[in-house]
Order: structure tokens, then sequence, then C-alpha cells
């Protein structure tokens, strides 16, 4: 099974996480807002892109030698 | 010269060795303008990254988010992210399947017919004027860092800059850019991650002094930053735009597809650049926010130098400020590449001699590299020129790459795509973002009015427009059915 998809989710929450507890934890109440939904904005696409990358992986949907849709 | 300027000139000489190193496999066209498709995952996620980072993170961002707050300058790199997943999962396999040397070829092979050779000029017009305009200031800003950093003279600064760019784009190619556009990120990357813990340090220790420093400076932390929040969404809506469609429209970043062993590769590069690029702009620009409670004196452009000289332990430093140096080399030679190959294969190829051979194309191909050079080391030396480049260069280029967006789109996913709506569309997209952008320069237009959204928006109403009007030919249905063909078996290198 190819697994770089989930590996990439991992990566991608893992740093999601230490971003919060590094850059937004320390902050005062307050100040927070903005640089989470920031945070989420950044980190997500990889997120949701590492999902359906592994989906594909699943379905075999990189595999070249089929034809597009 | 002092432990700064000697790590910078060794890496300098390190690069020319890579390029000469790249020179040994170079035997044919393919492998000077895509690297003999065979570039893997991290090589191409290092270029990607290294291309689209400039020394303007490292002096103005950095800067910037010391005095108007940080979430606007980091927020604008959500649209990269954005746009890189896009191509990673939707654009970058039908882009790979068609075997591309350059992006005009893309607008040339989807559009056949009648108005094929108005895209083809068009096309490359806009490739040639936006990557010598964007390259020209992107040298301005080497020489600045360069001359501010060591003190050197601005023509020596620009006649090693350049001399080195060219060296080893002419002798490697695109293998030479991107091997040594690799190991500049690398060297970036670790100056962003080392300098920044010095500078926690002395603002007094993580979480302390982070909470102490954030309690100083409540505004800079809000969502908008110092800007009026009108301005701030505006800001943040704009910068996010231009960083959606230069991911997706910039010959620099989109070439990336065509050096891919396979699409899966590309798709894998894409995902390690969402998750790395992230990292980097976090733990670049979010400690020197804090910056100007230090109280160093020192203007905000100069904050990551002070650090990385003052803060950080000497070799680390050094390997900062040549970090910074990359990181301006590694856009410098993307865009070096680009005009190149534009120039060669797209005008000398096509217009003067399509019957040359390839020992005659490769030696065409490093002469206009060449000639690139000169053209840049005339303009950065014409101070007009200099002055636009530097302030509407980005601007200029993004105006140029946004009229062609729709397009591309459109050839990759609809059927009914047309000629002429390519051609109209490409057309009234760059007269619109062209009279915005000089607006702006000139002042006849509110500030606000984003060149780069008018045009992406005027393009694509026209084409959808235009292609109202018109059938799709069976020769323009062929070539979508074509990228959509099962990849033949010799193409494929490896997943």
């Amino acid at each position: 099974m190819k697994k770089f998809g989930l590996y990439a989710l991992i990566a991608s929450i893992v740093m999601l996480v230490l971003a919060y507890i590094l850059v937004i934890v320390p902050l005062p109440a307050g100040s927070k807002t903005a640089l989470t939904v920031t945070a989420i904005w950044l980190f997500g696409p990889a997120i949701v892109g590492s999902i359906i990358f592994f989906k594909m992986d699943q379905k075999d949907e990189w595999n070249q030698r089929k034809p597009l849709k | 010269m002092n432990i700064f300027a000697i790590f910078t000139v060794v890496s300098l000489v390190a690069y020319l060795g890579v390029g000469f190193w790249s020179m040994r496999t170079l035997r044919s066209t393919e492998d000077f303008y895509v690297m003999g498709r065979n570039a893997s995952a991290f090589l191409i996620c290092g270029t990607f990254i290294a291309t689209n980072i400039s020394s303007v993170a490292f002096v103005g961002y950095v800067g910037g988010v010391g005095s108007m707050g940080c979430v606007p300058y980091i927020a604008m790199y959500g649209g990269t992210v954005c746009a890189g997943v896009l191509l990673c999962l939707l654009v970058g396999r039908y882009l790979w399947r068609m075997q591309l040397f350059t992006v005009p070829d893309f607008f040339v092979q989807r559009y056949p017919g009648k108005g094929n050779e108005v895209i083809r000029l068009f096309s490359t017009a806009i490739v040639l004027f936006s990557m010598i305009i964007y390259l020209i200031s992107v040298c301005q800003g080497v020489n600045v860092v360069i001359c501010d950093t060591f003190g050197w003279s601005k023509t020596t600064a620009q006649l090693i800059i350049l001399g080195v760019v060219t060296v080893f784009t002419m002798a490697g190619g695109m293998k030479g850019v991107v091997v040594t556009d690799t190991i500049m990120f690398v060297i970036f990357f670790f100056a962003a991650c080392a300098v920044a813990p010095f500078v926690v340090k002395e603002l007094g220790g993580w979480p302390a002094g982070i909470t102490a420093a954030a309690s100083q400076t409540p505004d800079l932390l809000t969502w908008h930053g110092g800007y009026t929040p009108f301005r701030g969404f505006w800001q943040i809506l704009e910068n996010n735009v231009a960083s959606f469609m230069l991911v997706l429209g910039s010959p620099q970043l989109l070439s990336r597809v065509f050096i891919a062993r396979s699409e899966r590769t590309f798709a894998k590069s894409m995902l390690l650049h969402a998750i790395i690029l992230p990292i980097f702009i976090f733990v670049l620009l979010f400690v020197f926010t804090f910056f100007p409670t230090l109280n160093t004196g020192v203007t905000g452009t100069s904050s990551f130098t002070y650090a990385a000289m003052n803060y950080a332990p000497p070799v680390i430093g050094a390997i900062a400020i040549a970090g910074i140096a990359a990181a301006a080399l590694s856009s410098a030679s993307s865009l070096f590449q680009q005009a190149a190959a534009g120039l060669s294969r797209d005008v000398y190829e096509r217009y003067i001699n399509p019957k040359a051979s390839e020992k005659t194309k490769l030696t065409v191909s490093r002469i206009c590299v060449l000639i690139i050079a000169i053209i840049c080391y005339i303009g950065g030396t014409t101070q007009e020129i200099t002055a636009v480049g530097l302030l509407y260069g980005f601007l200029f280029a993004t105006a140029g790459w946004a009229c062609w967006i729709p397009p591309l789109l459109f050839g990759i996913f609809s059927k009914k795509a047309t000629t002429k709506a390519c051609a109209w569309s490409m057309g009234v997209g760059f007269v619109v973002a062209m009279f915005f952008v000089f607006g702006r320069t000139i002042g006849y237009t509110p500030s606000w009015i984003a060149p780069n959204i008018t045009g992406l928006l005027s393009s694509a109403i026209t084409y959808l427009i235009v292609n109202r009007t018109q059938t799709a030919s069976p020769e323009e249905i062929a070539v979508y059915s074509q990228m959509r063909e099962p990849v033949p078996e010799a193409m494929i290198r490896g997943a």
C-alpha cells in the first residue's frame, strides 16, 4: 500500500498542532483568534490535499496508464 | 573580508560548481529546458519554494511584520499553498501528460487552428516581458541586500550576481537551476530556523518573552494588523489572489510541472510544498513581529541581517546571511532560465530557425541566457528602468499572467474551449490589467483596485462570452481528448 498521503497527513496535522503550541498558546487572550485562523488557512490545504491524495492512491488513480476523466 | 562575506562567496563558488557538475549529463534541449523530465519530488519542492521566496521575504516582509503586524503577511501564503494543492490534485497531471517544454507550448498545443499564431506570439511576449521586468526587480533586490550587507559597490554586486547566475544557468540548464535552487532552499530554510531561537532568547525566552512582547504590541496581532479593517481586508485578499496567480500562472513556477518524473511525483512535491512552506513562513515572520520591542535602533528591513550578525553565533549568522543571498539568487536563476527558454524555444526555434539541429538549439539556448543577462545588466544600470522595475515589476508580471489563467484552466477542463475565446480573453485581460497597472502607477484609478484581479476577471468574463458564440472544432476537441489519453509506457520513469 502506498502510504505517502498518510505520512503527509500526519506531518501536516503535527505541524498545525506545533504551530498552535509554539505560536498561539504564548499569546495573550484576545490576540489568539487571528493567528489561529491564519494557521488553519496555511496548514489546512495540506491536510485536505493529503486526504484526497491518499484516497487517490488507494483507488490507484495516480496510475499514469489510465485515461483521465 | 569578514566571516559573513566569506561564507557568501564560498556559497557562490559552490553554486558555480553545481552548475558545471550538472553540465556533465546535459545532452539535449530536453535536458536543458526540462531536466530530461527526471526530477524527484524533493527537488521539485525545493526549487518551487526557492523560486517563490526571494530576498523580499527576509528584508521587506521581516520589516513589514514589525510595523504592520504579521497576520496580513503570513496569511498571503495561504493563496500559494491552496494553488499548490490545486496544481497537485487537478491541474498538474494534465499539463504533465502534455509533455510541454514551456508555458506558451500549452496554448500553442491546446488551441489549434485560426488564431493559433496570435496566441503563440502573445503568450511568448507575456513570458519575455514579465520575466525580464520581474528579473530586473529581483536582481535589484539582490544588489540592495549584498551592497548593504557587505559594503560592495552596486556595479560589483551586479556583475557578481549576474555572472554567477548566468554561468551556472548556461552550464547546467534546468538541472543546474533546480539543483542549486534546492541547495539554496536548504540554506535559507536553515537560516530562518537557526536565527529565530536567538531572537526569542533576546526577547526573554519562550514563552515568557513572546507573551511580554505580544502584550506590548496588541494592535499588531489583530487580523488587519496596522492597517484599517477595509485596507487590511483588501490587502489580504489582493495578496492571496496574487500568490494564487503566481503559482497557477507564472512560467517560473508552472514550468516545474514539466520536469517531474511522473504526475504522481509532481503531486508528492506539491504536498511537501504545502507542509514545508507554512513552517518556513511562520518561523521567519512570526518572531520578527516583536523585533521592534528590542529597541535596537535598526530599520525594519535590516532586522534579519542585524539578528543574524549580532544574536546568533558567527558561523550560524554567516550561513544565515548566505541564506538571504541564496533566497534572492534562486528566484533570479529560475527567471533567467524561463526568459532564456522563451527566447530560444518560442522565438528562435519557431520563427528564426525551425529546422535547427539539436546541437545548434543547445548552443542557441545558452547564448539566449547570455542575452538575457546583458538585457538585465542594461536594465539594472538604467535608473529609470530600475525604479519602475523595483516598484512595479511584480505588479506588471502578475497582471500579465492574470490574463492567461482563465484560458489555461478552461483549456484543461472544458471540452468546448475554443481558440478564438482564448485569443480574445488573453487580449482583453491584458489590456484591462495594464490599464489598471498604469492607473495605480500614475494615480488615475483608486489604489485599492487590484490590476491583477481585474485582469483575471475580465479575461474570464471575455472567455465565457466569446466561447458562447463559438462551437469547438473537431481539431480543438481532439486536443482535449488527447490530454486525457493514457500515458505511453515509455514516458513513465517511476511513480
